[in-house]
């Protein structure tokens, strides 16, 4: 115990020099601009979306897969599943985070673009659903959920003297654990897992096209660039879930991890993602090599042989590696969770590389007209930022890990049998109402922003409407609360 | 200032705007007809002396900004010229200037998320500085690659020892920028000649933008693209005339005269 607990003192302390060092390094592009990046002129040799749009799109797609595996895992009465889905939610809320931040501190003027944003944003471009999304679903969303999934917990918890103690007992107010607050949790837990998925997948969609759609690009190689888009997205996703169980099997109190079998099955999945990936990976690549477009050729060449042919090079040996050496593991069924981890450690790099490629390489070697290539590596300073962005969101983490530690105490998966839900109009009126007020907001938000039959350049017809969007997504991912808050009535 | 000169300059003032924001006194057919400015660039005139990019950054007050000004370089430059570097150049050998396009489907209009690019009602593809948030997904969107970003404040090397150009806002760090087809001008010939309530004429623009005043063999000419009597209409309808990456569907109009080899 006392081990552990130096071991956290001393990784505390590292992400808190981290981010220090990443706030400095952040003051310093406030203040010089950002020709403290290496960031430059598209078609004079630069790149205008470096390591900070490649950070967003890696984060958001790890969240999503986490997000989605924890959705999914609500559907299997698996005590695994259910582990890894206790560790999903946190992680991907952390994911998302660190997304949010890294495209804030992109922006040229950053406080003018949380400003003009929330009141000027406009659908017509995909950045509003990036950041509409981010903000209502992917960050306030996930965190009803994950309180939600984890109430019981919270009320086993608040049992005991702790610092948290007032704030779990706020959030388990009420929780009784009575037959129908369960047979609730079962429908809401249905219900919010299915729901997420759509607004969920449309911010894959968004970041997918920021990535990958380009001008001038044909759509094979598009059409290819998607799929592996997605592809890698699973692997880069399920990967930093091992990583994240093995951290929690390692720190974490006994019980609080998925078992080898769990990992055996995560095992299987990367193994997938990884061949798939790899497959893609060497595909895309050979339709750009071959390619009759000027354009695409140029990409797939400085790809293989030309600047970028170490970083591509390194991305194809760590597909190849994490599929054979997972492929190994299967034929020996030797899945312990270190090797597990150690290869998904590698299939992340990769992963990184790919989506590093995939937006740098584009703007360097994919012009349409003969402009002079380019090439692009972040500075020091870029990193620093980069680096304390991802240590602030983890240390954000570990108060939340307190609150609600992994351990289960009151996961109960089988429900009795013919139990079912008695029918109290007061609650479905007032839970139907509230998410019917939700798409009201939503619904006038998004018009209002749209402004479907006008010029796609002018402003919201409401001044911030796109603040009435956040709003009623959030109000919609709120009701699954209501649904379940609200208390039973009294008899009599 | 006397009361009486106050007076009088007050009143000069409220009679022009109110002449401006009228339209009574305007000839009719004025404000139905809508105008859809152009470039044509012939580029068997242009002697490729590079007056045109000196023009339009003095004139927009685009500063130099070299190896000189700091170690990583990301000059501006809202007239540039494109060469065949690497490839064959639909341009030709030879550089040839290359403003932005002011596509008529601009895909930098359509991915700015705070309509800080729009379209202006005479077809000019226009930015609002003090509106940009630096997200820079216009220069990503730009198939031309013909937006720039400030990477820092706005700074005139020495040596420079002339004023800035009052009619033409400076562009703070953070943001991004682009030609404008000398907007401010076009603004000033149209509002003059509405104040003395005449059309204007197609005289008026074809050398209006600072590049096609300064182009010294007159390669260069601006205007009215739905004036069919235009210069620059009937240039544009030249044989020898050539859109960039037409394919696209961009619809730029910035046309290229290209026709001896």
């Amino acid at each position: 115990m006392r081990s552990s607990r130096w071991r956290v003192g001393l990784a505390v302390l590292l992400l808190l020099s981290l981010t220090g060092v990443g706030g400095w390094a952040y003051l310093q592009q406030l203040k010089l601009g950002d020709i403290s990046t290496g960031l430059g002129t598209v078609g004079q040799g630069g790149v205008a979306w470096g390591l900070y749009v490649v950070l967003d799109g890696y984060y958001l797609c790890a969240g999503f897969v986490l997000m989605v595996a924890a959705c999914l895992a609500r559907f299997m009465a698996n005590p695994d599943a259910e582990a890894f889905a206790r560790i999903a939610m946190p992680v991907a809320i952390t994911a998302f985070l660190a997304a949010g931040l890294s495209i804030l501190v992109d922006q040229g003027r950053p406080l003018v673009a949380m400003d003009h944003l929330l009141r000027t944003a406009r659908p017509g471009s995909p950045m509003f659903y990036t950041f509409v999304l981010l903000g209502a679903v992917c960050l306030y969303g996930n965190l009803v959920h994950c309180i939600l999934a984890r109430r019981a917990d919270l009320a086993a918890f608040a049992q005991k003297p702790s610092f948290w103690q007032p704030l779990q007992k706020a959030l388990a107010f009420g929780y009784r654990g009575t037959l129908s607050e369960r047979l609730r949790r079962a429908t809401c837990a249905r219900a919010m897992s299915i729901g997420m998925l759509f607004p969920l997948t449309g911010i894959l969609v968004a970041i997918a096209t920021i990535f990958v759609v380009r001008p001038a690009r044909p759509w094979l190689p598009t059409s290819l660039e998607l799929a592996s888009f997605f592809v890698l997205a699973l692997s880069g996703g399920l990967g930093l879930l091992a990583g994240a169980a093995w951290l929690v099997i390692r720190l974490g109190a006994p019980g609080s991890g998925p078992s080898e079998a769990g990992f055996g099955r995560l095992g299987r999945a990367l193994l997938l993602c990884s061949a798939l990936s790899l497959f893609f990976v060497v595909a895309k690549t050979l339709v750009g090599v071959l390619s009759s477009e000027p354009a695409v050729h140029r990409h797939g060449l400085a790809l293989v042989t030309g600047d970028y042919a170490f970083l591509f090079w390194t991305e194809v040996g760590g597909f190849f590696l994490g599929t054979i050496g997972l492929a190994l593991l299967l034929w020996r069924q030797a899945w312990t969770p270190g090797k597990v981890v150690l290869l998904g450690l590698v299939l992340q790099i990769a992963v990184f590389m790919d989506r590093f490629l995939a937006l740098v390489g584009w703007q360097t070697h994919g012009h349409s007209l003969p402009y002079l290539p380019g090439y692009y590596l972040p500075t020091r300073n870029e990193i620093a930022v980069a680096l304390g962005i991802l240590a602030l969101a983890v240390l954000l983490l570990l108060p939340a890990v307190r609150l609600i530690p992994f351990a289960p105490l009151a996961y109960e998966p089988v429900l009795p049998a013919g139990s079912n839900l008695v029918r109290d109009w007061r609650r479905r009126l007032i839970t139907w109402g509230w998410m019917g007020m939700g798409v009201v907001l939503l619904g006038v938000g998004f018009l209002s922003s749209a402004r479907v039959g006008t010029l796609p350049s002018q402003d919201p017809i409401l001044p911030g409407s796109p603040i009435l969007v956040i709003v009623g997504l959030m109000t919609i991912v709120t009701t699954g609360a209501i649904y379940e808050w609200l208390p039973d009535r009294r008899k009599g | 200032m006397s009361d009486p000169l106050r007076r009088r300059f007050l009143s000069m003032v409220a009679g022009a705007a109110a002449l401006v924001t009228s339209h009574a006194g305007y000839p009719k057919n004025q404000a139905s007809k809508p105008r859809r400015f152009g470039m044509v660039i012939d580029l068997d005139r242009c002697v490729h002396c590079g007056a045109c990019g000196i023009a339009c950054s003095m004139e927009n007050n685009v500063f130099p900004m070299g190896e000189t000004s700091h170690p990583h370089a990301r000059p501006i430059h809202w007239m540039d010229f494109l060469s065949s570097s690497t490839e064959a150049s639909p341009l030709g050998e030879k550089p040839a200037p290359i403003p932005c396009m002011h596509c008529e489907e601009a895909p930098c209009v359509q991915i700015c998320p705070v309509g800080a690019t729009y379209r202006t009602p005479e077809g000019l593809v226009a930015q609002i500085w003090d509106r940009c948030i630096g997200c820079r997904a216009c220069m990503v969107a730009c198939p031309y690659s013909r937006r720039y970003y400030n990477f820092t404040n706005p700074t005139r090397p020495p040596g420079i020892a002339t004023s800035p150009n009052p009619e033409v806002a400076l562009r703070p760090a953070g943001v991004v920028e682009k030609c404008t087809f000398c907007h401010h001008r076009l603004r000033s010939t149209l509002l003059r000649r509405r104040l003395a309530n005449e059309l204007p004429r197609d005289e008026d623009f074809r050398q209006l933008p600072a590049c096609a005043q300064a182009c010294p063999a007159e390669a260069i000419t601006f205007g009215d693209l739905n004036d069919p009597d235009s210069q620059v209409t009937q240039l544009a309808r030249s044989p020898r005339s050539l859109r960039l990456l037409e394919h696209l569907g961009t619809k730029p109009k910035v046309i290229y005269l290209r026709g001896r080899a």
